[in-house]
């Protein structure tokens, strides 16, 4: 045995203490994620009902006249009711209702 | 990802009370034709192509995805019956939305018409650097091989921003700076500011990025500066170019490199407006 090193073995109360505390940090961080997961939830429900920022139209605005390139697509054309290719003022439609979405494709 | 409001358009299509009364068309800011025909496939409505950002201006810039409930308010106008700003993709919120809008296009009464659209607050972009440093960016822009001239005009082109100029002595040519600042269709992406000049026959001369980022909010390094520049760097601007994201946008940048194809392809504007109030002369 001489010359040979091995490992100390750690003292077994050391073993309780560290195991002790394990428990206690994992509640905490329960505890913690707990928190995280409330202010989350807040955060989501304040950013579906963020208020829209100055100068963005907002109910009782009047969009001007606009016009958009007619689709490509036959389906889409017929969805929206249209005859001729080339623009389209999309007010100009027979609907009651549009449900425009500002987008980009990238 | 998408398929929100493909649900939604399911969903309106299937009920027999909304199906020929309220239609859902998506416009895509800053993206042409060829774009549009790509992506086309994700989409169950019509997207239609702004690429030079018409509607996108008219309805003040949004942060995208935007959404508007309007019905027709005659002349070609649209009246605006609610509108939402980011992503809401609980589809039964949105159908109840749907039919909420519907109810105040039939009845008319609950909307409040606002008397003047100008008397809402602006919402101006400020340039997010210090005067003396930009002062700084705009000689750098003016400076061609070296020729200087202190006297640098400050013209006011109100929409299309501030163009900065000067006359070299030496080559008998005139130059020009504009100061861009434009905000991002995307909800994550931060406004963009740069200086572009260019001469006062409408070949480029130099880009100076003042403030844009790229994805998660990491600033443009001079690589992308360079890439960038590189892309106009011999051309003239008044030649209609279009924005390929593959071959010209600078990696994780696309939309912001977009807006700058964008902004740049203004300069014929600019220079027609140079022309009108003499500083060019044809």
């Amino acid at each position: 045995m001489n010359g040979l090193k091995t490992n100390p073995q750690p003292f077994p109360g050391v073993c309780f203490f560290y195991k002790g505390a394990l428990s206690t940090m994992i509640k905490k961080v329960h505890i913690l994620f707990t928190f995280i997961l409330l202010g989350m939830s807040l955060f989501n429900l304040t950013v579906e009902a963020a208020d829209i920022p100055k100068g963005l139209p907002r109910e009782g605005d009047i969009i001007s006249a606009f016009s958009v390139p007619v689709p490509d697509n036959k389906t889409f054309i017929s969805y929206l009711m249209l005859e001729e290719d080339g623009i389209f003022q999309p007010a100009e439609m027979d609907v009651k209702l549009l449900f425009i979405e500002v987008l980009n494709v990238y | 990802m998408r398929s929100y409001i493909n649900e939604l358009f399911a969903r309106i299509e299937k009920d027999s009370e909304l199906k020929n009364s309220v239609k859902i068309i998506g416009i895509a800011a800053g993206n042409n034709k060829g774009d549009v025909a790509f992506e086309e496939k994700k989409y169950d409505y019509p997207i239609v192509p702004d690429e030079k950002y018409e509607f996108h201006q008219l309805v003040g810039q949004p942060p995208t995805p935007f959404f508007i409930f309007a019905r027709p308010y005659g002349n070609g106008r649209l009246l605006v019956l609610d509108s939402f700003l980011g992503k809401l993709e609980d589809t039964d919120k949105l159908f109840a939305m749907v039919k909420a809008a519907m109810k105040k296009s039939l009845s008319g009464s609950p909307v409040t018409l606002k008397k003047n659209q100008n008397d809402q607050e602006s919402d101006e972009l400020v340039i997010p650097v210090e005067d003396s440093k930009l002062v700084k960016m705009i000689s750098q822009s003016l400076a061609v091989n070296g020729e200087h001239n202190d006297k640098i005009e400050k013209i006011n082109l109100k929409e299309l921003g501030d163009i900065y100029t000067l006359a070299l002595k030496k080559s008998k040519r005139r130059i020009f700076a504009r100061i861009v600042a434009r905000k991002i269709p995307c909800v994550d992406c931060h406004d963009v500011f740069f200086v572009y000049s260019f001469d006062d026959m409408g070949q480029f001369i130099e880009f100076i990025p003042i403030s844009i980022s790229k994805l998660d909010n990491e600033k443009w390094d001079e690589k992308d500066s360079n890439k960038m520049k590189n892309n106009f760097e011999g051309k003239s601007l008044l030649t209609e170019r279009h924005f390929n994201p593959k071959v010209d946008a600078i990696s994780s940048a696309t939309i912001s490199s977009e807006v700058i194809y964008n902004s740049m392809g203004e300069t014929e504007i600019v220079i027609r407006k140079l022309i009108d109030m003499g500083y060019i002369k044809r």
